[in-house]
């Protein structure tokens, strides 16, 4: 304990770390402000600039108020209704073509609009008019959204009806109605994706050289003469190392979440992931439940490659050339979803430990999507394939970076 | 106690940087001479485990060292040549972490620490960062985590690098007194570091041991060999073409004293002197070191 306690105040105490401490935890303050910036509404005193930022949130939390809670069926009426009474009113097809004040007036019934078009759109997958909808005819919503996702399952996992009948029975587990509260928007997820991935950076760049360092300087040669130097000495910076990391990831990912809240309020968290991503969304989640899967996930995510820098630190004798394999490694998903096809790069990212965390490849687009690993009667899904060969890769990184600082260093 | 090696030969790609060395140590100081390159460091990381010899064994009261491994790394203790140190400990943060690293407890360990900073003249440093230290003070505080565990063996490679005068007079005295029922393995090309402290010399070149002895069965070798005289300041550019001149004495403006080697006395005012182990040195590895 006492050596695992001195090994992480030296990593605590570099330099180094501070730095990156301190730019992670300014990375998570940016990213929980940014997406609040990006918010808008049209303005109600008729005014044609948009409103935006906390002006916004404050107006639609207005607009709102009424709506706010479970989502019935006759709330997808009423929307319907104003939508085609508005569009009618100003001689326009859709709402993307009305002027400001048809915006206002539809902005109440904005956010279902989207996933209506979803529930009730022909079979072929693409989405409903709803300007040809019969209010009075609308099939039951939930009814209607079940249907909807029999039918994205045999388009998109035509030939594997174990994935389409798992995905089922994972709706199953989806509450019903889906609710709704202002303060929720898609983009908070997608930065804090993007946060995750600062902090993997961040955290590669403080383990790199956790190994590759006493190499370099020659350090080793003394510690390794030392009653503890071996292998008690790899298991120990391993696990001040995961510390560390762990340290930061909960730092980071409290200091955005609290400031998330802050800006968006606790209401919003309530809102069902199906009304801000898909409503056929396959777990039963609600946007502060998902926020902290994100979170989860991605701590685990950055521990295991974390585990796999500490590996490379080990086999490597300098700092640069540990750092540049690191993050090499850590950014090969992307680099590989740039030149591979899709339906290699789905499956082939899960086993690296990085293959949930990136810009186009974050674990957020596995779980609100419908792709499944499918070897024979067996259909997984792939967040949980990523995750499980995350987790399973912590323990096989530790036990190779302990045996390979074990081996002889010249 | 003897630390006994047996047939050691290591390699790196096709230079043998160790060739069959066999050399048993007993309990006081052995000094293991030896120019840049003769294989003294790598010969030394061998006697640490920190590299496998190719071929050969090393044993500990006959037991081989990697069969001991912790036992023998709990009563080791070693100065490598180039003391690595992590830039953000200070000097009492390094100890701690090493005292930790050796498996002292606690207590055990802030009073060894107390001693040794005192022992090394480090107290008012102990506080600051190792990076800001002169290179003699680094070199202490490297001494002084080899001695953190009390070792019954300790290795130290050229340890007085950067050590000034003083500093290497009392590093001796401190060896000497810990030496006593201990082995002590000190590489050096400084030959002044051991010839008086050591009780046993290995002599090191292209990585074989051609010398091994006390320093008076040693010595004995240069006997009649070794010559003294004074010369004009003229004349020394062709003396040192015809003679293995070993050292350089002003005497007046004119005139330098000359100690050299050579079989016959050569030079007609020439005095036999008693030959020192620096003189052998000189003798095997020549005016150059290789």
């Amino acid at each position: 304990m006492r050596l695992l306690w001195l090994e992480t105040k030296r990593i605590l105490k570099s330099r180094l770390t501070v730095c990156m401490i301190m730019m992670a935890v300014i990375f998570s303050l940016l990213m929980a402000y940014v997406p609040v910036s990006f918010y808008n509404c049209a303005n109600p005193s008729g005014d044609k600039e948009y409103l935006s930022g906390f002006d916004a949130l404050r107006t639609m939390k207005e607009i709102r108020s009424d709506i706010e809670g479970p989502i019935e069926h006759e709330d997808i009426k009423a929307a319907v209704k104003s939508y085609q009474e508005v569009t009618r009113k100003y001689g326009v097809d859709s709402e993307y073509s009305l002027p400001t004040e048809g915006k206002v007036e539809t902005a109440k019934y904005e956010f279902l609009f989207w996933r209506i078009k979803e529930a009730y759109g022909p079979e072929n997958g693409l989405s409903a008019n709803l300007n040809t909808l019969s209010v009075d005819d609308l099939d039951e919503f939930y009814s209607a959204v079940h249907k909807h996702l029999q039918n994205n399952m045999k388009l998109e996992q035509e030939k594997y009806p174990a994935a389409q009948a798992k995905a089922l029975s994972m709706y199953k587990k989806v509450q019903t109605p889906y609710s709704y509260y202002v303060g929720a928007d898609s983009t908070v997820f997608d930065y804090e994706e993007l946060l995750i991935f600062l902090i993997l950076l961040c955290c590669v760049v403080v383990v790199a050289s956790v190994f590759s360092t006493d190499y370099q300087t020659g350090a080793d040669d003394i510690f390794r003469c030392a009653k503890n130097g071996k292998k008690k000495l790899a298991a120990t910076k391993v696990l001040s190392s995961m510390t560390v990391t762990l340290g930061m990831c909960v730092l980071c990912l409290s200091v955005w979440g609290i400031a998330t809240r802050l800006i968006w309020g606790k209401e919003g968290m309530k809102t069902s992931i199906q009304i801000l991503f898909s409503i056929i969304n396959l777990v039963n989640l609600n946007a502060g439940q998902l926020m902290w899967v994100l979170a989860i996930c991605g701590t685990l995510m950055i521990i295991s490659c974390v585990c796999l820098s500490l590996f490379i630190s080990s086999c490597v004798s300098k700092n640069m050339v540990s750092l540049i394999l690191s993050v090499a490694i850590c950014l090969a998903p992307i680099v590989l979803g740039w030149i591979l096809p899709n339906y290699i790069i789905d499956y082939a990212k899960a086993i690296f430990p990085s293959g949930g965390i990136g810009l186009q490849n974050c674990i957020l687009f596995d779980i609100i999507d419908f792709k499944f690993f499918n070897i024979g009667p067996l259909a997984i899904w792939t967040p949980h394939l990523i995750m499980g060969f995350s987790i399973l890769e912590i323990p096989l990184w530790i036990i190779l970076a302990i045996i390979s600082h074990d081996t002889e260093k010249c | 106690m003897e630390l006994s090696l047996q047939n050691i030969t290591k390699k790196y790609s096709d230079k043998v940087a160790v060739n069959d060395v066999s050399l048993s140590i007993e309990k006081g100081i052995t000094g293991l001479l030896g120019a840049n390159g003769a294989g003294k460091t790598t010969l030394m990381r061998m006697v640490a485990d920190i590299i496998k010899p190719d071929a050969g064994s090393i044993t500990y009261d006959g037991v081989p060292i990697s069969v001991l491994d912790s036992e023998y790394r709990n009563i080791f203790g070693y100065l490598p040549q180039e003391f690595g140190f992590y830039p953000e400990f200070t000097v009492i943060d390094y100890l701690d972490y090493m005292a930790a690293l050796k498996d002292l407890a606690k207590t055990d360990s802030k009073r060894k620490i107390d001693s040794l900073l005192e022992q090394m003249t480090l107290t008012d440093v102990r506080r600051k960062k190792i990076r800001k230290l002169s290179g003699g003070m680094r070199r202490r505080v490297g001494i002084a985590q080899a001695l953190l565990n009390d070792p019954e063996i300790l290795i130290l490679d050229e340890p007085t690098a950067g050590l000034d005068p003083g500093e290497r007079i009392k590093f001796r005295q401190l060896l000497s007194e810990f030496s006593q029922d201990r082995i002590v393995l000190i590489s050096t090309h400084i030959v002044s570091d051991v010839e008086y402290i050591a009780t046993r010399q290995a002599i090191m070149k292209e990585g074989k041991i051609i010398r091994d002895g006390s320093t008076d069965t040693l010595v004995k070798e240069m006997d009649g060999k070794v010559w003294e005289c004074t010369v004009d300041n003229k004349d020394i550019k062709e003396l040192e073409k015809v003679l293995q001149i070993v050292n350089l004495k002003n005497v007046s403006s004119d005139r330098t004293e000359i100690r050299f080697i050579s079989d016959t006395q050569t030079i007609n005012n020439a005095s036999n002197v008693s030959p020192r182990l620096e003189d052998l040195y000189m003798w095997l590895f020549g005016n150059k070191e290789e």
